[in-house]
């Protein structure tokens, strides 16, 4: 099993670079998490770099994998997700992702967005995807034993048999699985994916920007063209404030679907993503601003995604 | 089922049937139901990233738009095959949907393959424009009552100027008196020297382009809006109305290495067009508040030039396939041989035709085919030996376009492209366009030519020419003018006591230094199509 998760490793870090998907992130395990937590609600600044908290919001999580564990071992992790749009409403994804590695950080990252036009059959009504995941993950919320998972049954189990069909269809973690390694990833072996865990996480986000000035001198100042058609409402009313980094700040507990001794994972990580166009000068800056947070809040690099640390967790020897 | 194509907000995405369902489409059909094995190659062939290929001709990066209208698609096909639905109208539909965009696909990938300069390409673009000489004659016969069904080609729409803003407004594109654009990068298609620009509002890419399309592609682009047909959405800007502005993130830096960029690209001096150039100042900047972090940064402005849009909610897959036995017989392709005719489009190939997925907003997809490019049009000259190729020049552009003899019309119009629906065009088929040109009014004549934004001795004589024109179609095609728009072919201009325009020709150089493209002047480009 080692060599095979090695081979699977291999392959998908050698994707990574070919197919463009990726995005460039650092995570960091906080050693001093309410102070930093403060700081960035404050929307206090460090050195150059200013933050502007602008949201707390709200995610639910359903993690996929074989009952082998061919994600976990190939380094990938498999999610459907609603997330609070910051708008008042929810949206909910599909998505897979890489592990990051210490020498790569970026992972590549495809979704299937749009879960509300995908149909399924639950109690032998039409219903949609994402309102079977709103009604799953509102008996999570109300679940006063959330390690319980039978629960969830009902619903989990549906949307197991919408993969058995689905397999096959133009659906995007899956059209990628198939496409990283079609040996591994068969369409027989996709139709067995299941939900595995489920938990929710508070994301605390902040832009991370500099003064027009702080990015003249880092050469910054014109390396957004790419990414206008996303720059939040904060940039277009303020033009002098120019944005290189977003992040965020999360609190997340996950739940077993499965039979375990361990309980509930309890996790809390900073991620930092980059936003201009230069990599390399994104890069760096990451670089400086991890350089004034570690002097202050103490920083840990880290690389595992919630999936996969939650997963350690659940099944140690794995 | 309820499909999102039967009714989305004003415009119709109209059916794509034809009589005898093409051989792609049975193949998506088990019997009368839905064959998911079929259904599914051809979803996953158009909405899987990691399809790269095909035949070893790189495809186009697939839009992110353009997959979600597949999936929506998919999702309807699949949902029906789930519950053991009979194959109806509207799945039948859906089906020549993902045909047409699957074939679109593959045809783009060939024609990116070619290479403009070869030979080959050369040649065939020879005889066509020689062979179109003399094919394109009619002979007179019984006409029955005709008018095409709403399609993507075609939407049934009044002869009107302004049908050309009601379609760039469902695309979202808005073109201000005055616009800022932030150069993105160069572009290295076609033949007239353009790059790629974002407007502030960061919401939509534009072409800018310079030369003697600035008025001809407008101008081209309203008349076929005008007769119910999807274009590309191209505005005239004057001296001073548009700031071009260098960020320094791109290869392009400021206005020299854009002269030299252009230059080095399509062999055309940009200099003669420019007004002025520098830095972003303050008081610019307090102009537009969002020049803010371009102060200091360099800009140019021009004298003349034209910006077309690329609007996000339009995403551009492929050609049309005019050539496909699924489109020869359509109508509207058919007589859009006269359209041409009519404006003297000259480059009619099927790389000008284009087949989008259009966001009509909350997730609706529509698709749509336009022709693009008609800026080649409104008096070409072209010269083999030694290569050169211009357009827009007034008096290149006849009085009439048919030769009318007794028992039959002779159209005179030279294309370089003879796409399968124009050979197979009959009397017929140009009869109906030449009723829809019938219902173009002065009004409206005189509001595109406007659009145009020609000098004024320059758009009276177009104006003359293409209301010639007009009635010379009618005439050829026996259609009784219900709102006659006069011309006269003697015409003569006179400004400040000097003749421009005298006896229906262009006799002045007019005011070259606002005008460097020259409307008299026939020496033009050479790159690509200038042989």
């Amino acid at each position: 099993m080692a060599i095979k998760k090695l081979l699977n490793i291999v392959l998908i870090c050698c994707t990574l670079n070919a197919i463009g998907q990726t995005e460039i992130q650092h995570k960091y395990d906080i050693k001093k998490a309410s102070e930093f937590s403060k700081f960035l609600r404050n929307s206090e600044s460090i050195d150059k770099f200013k933050t502007h908290f602008h949201s707390e919001l709200t995610y639910y999580d359903l993690y996929f994998d074989t009952p082998d564990l061919l994600l976990f071992h190939s380094s990938l992790s498999l999610r459907m997700r609603k997330k609070e749009d910051g708008e008042g409403g929810y949206a909910y994804v599909f998505q897979l992702k890489s592990e990051m590695t210490f020498a790569q950080k970026a992972r590549m990252e495809v979704e299937e967005r749009e879960l509300d036009f995908y149909q399924l059959k639950i109690d032998k009504k039409t219903t949609h995807l994402a309102a079977l995941l709103d009604e799953l993950f509102k008996a999570f919320e109300n679940n006063g034993n959330k390690e319980d998972y039978l629960v969830y049954e009902k619903f989990t189990s549906t949307i197991s048999s919408w993969i058995v069909l689905k397999a096959q269809a133009p659906i995007t973690p899956f059209q990628k699985l198939h496409f990283l390694n079609p040996e591994v990833f068969s369409f027989h072996t996709i139709s067995t994916i299941k939900p595995q865990m489920i938990g929710k996480s508070i994301r605390k986000r902040s832009h991370i920007y500099l003064s027009a000035q702080d990015a003249k001198i880092s050469n910054a100042n014109s390396t957004q063209n790419d990414l206008e058609k996303d720059r939040p409402q904060f940039f277009i009313d303020n033009p002098d404030k120019i944005w290189i980094l977003e992040s965020s700040l999360d609190s997340a507990v996950f739940y077993p679907l499965f039979e375990t001794d361990h309980t509930q994972s309890e996790i809390i990580e900073y991620e930092v993503e980059n936003k201009i166009s230069n990599i390399d000068l994104g890069k760096k800056l990451i670089q400086e601003y991890e350089d004034q947070l570690d002097s202050k809040f103490g920083l840990k690099s880290t690389i595992d995604s919630k999936y996969a640390r939650s997963k350690n967790h659940f099944i140690p020897s794995e | 089922m309820s499909l999102s194509f039967v009714s989305i907000g004003q415009i119709e995405r109209g059916d794509l049937r034809i009589q005898e369902h093409p051989a792609e489409v049975k193949k998506l059909m088990d019997g009368d139901k839905i064959d998911l094995f079929e259904v599914r190659r051809t979803t996953n062939f158009l909405t899987n990233f990691d399809i790269t290929e095909y035949q070893d001709l790189a495809l186009s990066k697939r839009k992110k738009a353009f997959v979600r209208h597949i999936k929506h698609i998919s999702e309807k096909l699949e949902w029906a095959h789930l519950n053991d639905e009979k194959v109806n109208s509207e799945l039948i539909e859906l089906m020549y949907e993902l045909v047409f965009f699957e074939k679109s696909m593959k045809e783009d990938a060939v024609l990116n393959s070619l290479d403009p300069k070869s030979w080959k390409v050369k040649s065939a673009m020879f005889k066509s424009v020689h062979r179109s000489r003399r094919i394109f004659k009619y002979r007179p016969n019984h006409i029955a009552n005709m008018e095409p069904q709403e399609s993507p080609f075609y939407h049934h729409v009044p002869a009107k100027n302004k049908t050309f803003d009601k379609l760039a407004k469902s695309k979202k594109i808005k073109a201000k008196k005055r616009m800022v654009i932030l150069f993105k990068g160069l572009s290295y298609s076609g033949s007239a020297p353009k790059i790629k620009g974002l407007d502030l509002d960061y919401d939509n890419e534009w072409s800018l382009k310079w030369g003697d399309e600035v008025h001809t592609d407008v101008f081209g682009s309203r008349i076929f809006a005008a007769m119910g047909y999807d274009v590309d959405h191209p505005y005239y800007y004057g001296k001073d109305k548009l700031t071009l502005v260098f960020d320094g993130s791109r290869s392009v830096k400021n206005v020299d290495q854009l002269v030299d960029s252009v230059l080095l690209t399509f062999k055309v001096d940009l200099e003669p067009f420019i007004s002025s150039f520098g830095e972003v100042s303050d008081s610019m900047a307090l102009e537009h508040k969002k020049l803010a972090p371009y102060v200091g940064m360099q800009y140019v402005r021009f004298l003349k030039c034209a910006i077309e849009g690329r609007p996000d909610r339009v995403k551009r897959i492929g050609p049309t396939m005019p050539n496909d036995d699924m489109n020869v017989d359509r109508l509207e392709l058919r007589g859009a041989l006269l359209l041409h005719a009519f404006i003297g489009n000259w480059d009619t190939r099927v790389e000008n035709t284009c087949l989008t997925t259009v966001h009509d907003g909350n997730y609706n997809y529509r698709m749509s085919a336009k022709f693009s490019d008609l800026g080649t049009s409104m008096g070409v000259k072209m010269s083999s030996i030694p290569p050169d190729f211009k357009v827009g020049l007034v008096n290149q552009l006849p009085w009439e376009v048919f030769k009318i003899k007794e028992d039959k019309i002779k159209m005179k119009h030279e294309i370089n492209s003879i796409l399968t629906p124009y050979e197979e065009a009959s009397y017929h088929d140009l009869y109906w366009m030449a009723q829809k040109i019938e219902s173009i009014d002065s009004v409206e004549l005189q509001k595109m030519i406007n659009e145009a934004s020609w000098p004024e001795p320059i758009s009276v004589l177009f104006f003359q020419k293409m209301a010639s024109r007009r009635a010379n179609i009618l005439a050829a095609f026996e259609i009784a003018d219900t709102h006659p728009i006069t011309f006269d072919k003697e015409i003569s201009v006179a400004e400040d006591g000097e003749i421009i325009v005298e006896y229906g020709k262009l006799v002045v150089d007019y005011k070259r230094d606002e005008n460097p493209e020259s409307f008299l002047r026939k020496k033009g480009r050479t790159r690509n199509y200038g042989n």
